[in-house]
């Protein structure tokens, strides 16, 4: 399938936060409304769409850099729609948006309980890197 | 001692590369400070900040805000000069920095030789996460 990748938009969100959570994405502290609007405000992050050629919304990730690092977050594809390519078709799309943006070395983490995904990153070119991995609320949920 | 905790310019180029040979023996070029240091100084240059004492840079510390997450590297500190709490200021200060810019969450990854400075970031109020960490670099590495 050929996925249409487009930048998010804010008529977008309510698919995108719906998809999100369809995924596991929206776990622990996480508020994918909050994250959304965040990511997409910040000239640093963006959001990116995939839909399919009936223009339904079947994947999203976020992206975002610190001129340092790029880092890849809510990494997500339909489950209906997934062993289509969609989701490598979104990673890429997500490394040009920071190769433009001067950033060459990209990361992400894999949740404890989602190792199966590693195999999907090592298939594209991603390694895991032997780290752990430690992190700190400057403040709590719902107090921004 | 007196320990000035501010901004990095320039003028501590010098400074930084001694102080990261000693610290990253293992760095590869692009992270040595000639490499590593005006990129960032042309990019959040608020969040990268040096200790110096009567002068001389003891200490560094680089955040990064990529829209979502906080992140920090570099947090080094001449070997003649731990254990007397300059990292602790570093880490601190990088910390009010990020929550300033709306930052929720730092996430920060210790390399698996360098496992026994996750008590330091213990006592700073860092957790460790079960994840995966995984990075790829989308052009040629530059390095020799």
């Amino acid at each position: 399938m050929t996925a249409c990748i487009r930048s998010a938009t804010e008529e977008d969100e309510a698919a995108v936060v719906t998809l999100w959570r369809a995924c596991g994405l929206a776990v622990g502290i996480g508020d994918p409304v909050r994250d959304f609007r965040a990511v997409r405000a910040k000239p640093t992050s963006d959001i990116l769409a995939a839909f399919d050629p009936d223009g339904v919304l079947i994947g999203s990730i976020a992206m975002g850099h610190d001129s340092n690092r790029g880092w890849l977050h809510y990494v997500s594809v339909d489950p209906a729609q997934r062993n289509h390519g969609v989701g490598r078709d979104l990673v890429r799309a997500a490394e040009q948006w920071l190769a433009v943006r001067g950033v060459v070395d990209v990361h992400l983490t894999v949740r404890a309980a989602n190792t199966d995904v590693v195999r999907f990153y090592e298939q594209i070119g991603y390694g895991a890197v032997p780290s752990i991995m430690m992190e700190k609320m400057l403040r709590g949920p719902g107090s921004a | 001692m007196s320990v000035v905790i501010d901004v990095c310019s320039m003028n501590d180029l010098a400074g930084l590369d001694a102080l990261w040979r000693e610290a990253f023996p293992d760095d590869k070029s692009r992270h040595r400070a000639d490499a590593a240091v005006p990129p960032k100084l042309a990019f959040q240059p608020d969040l990268f900040l040096v200790a110096r004492e009567e002068g001389l840079v003891i200490g560094s510390i680089i955040a990064g805000y990529d829209g979502y997450r906080g992140h920090i590297n570099r947090v080094a500190v001449l070997k003649a000069y731990r254990r007397q709490g300059v990292g602790v200021l570093l880490v601190r200060e990088a910390e009010a920095r990020l929550r300033a810019l709306g930052c929720v969450k730092i996430n920060l990854q210790i390399r698996a030789a360098n496992l026994a400075v996750a008590s330091f970031y213990r006592g700073l109020g860092y957790d460790v996460e079960e994840h995966v960490s995984m990075a790829k670099l989308v052009a040629a590495d530059r390095s020799p």
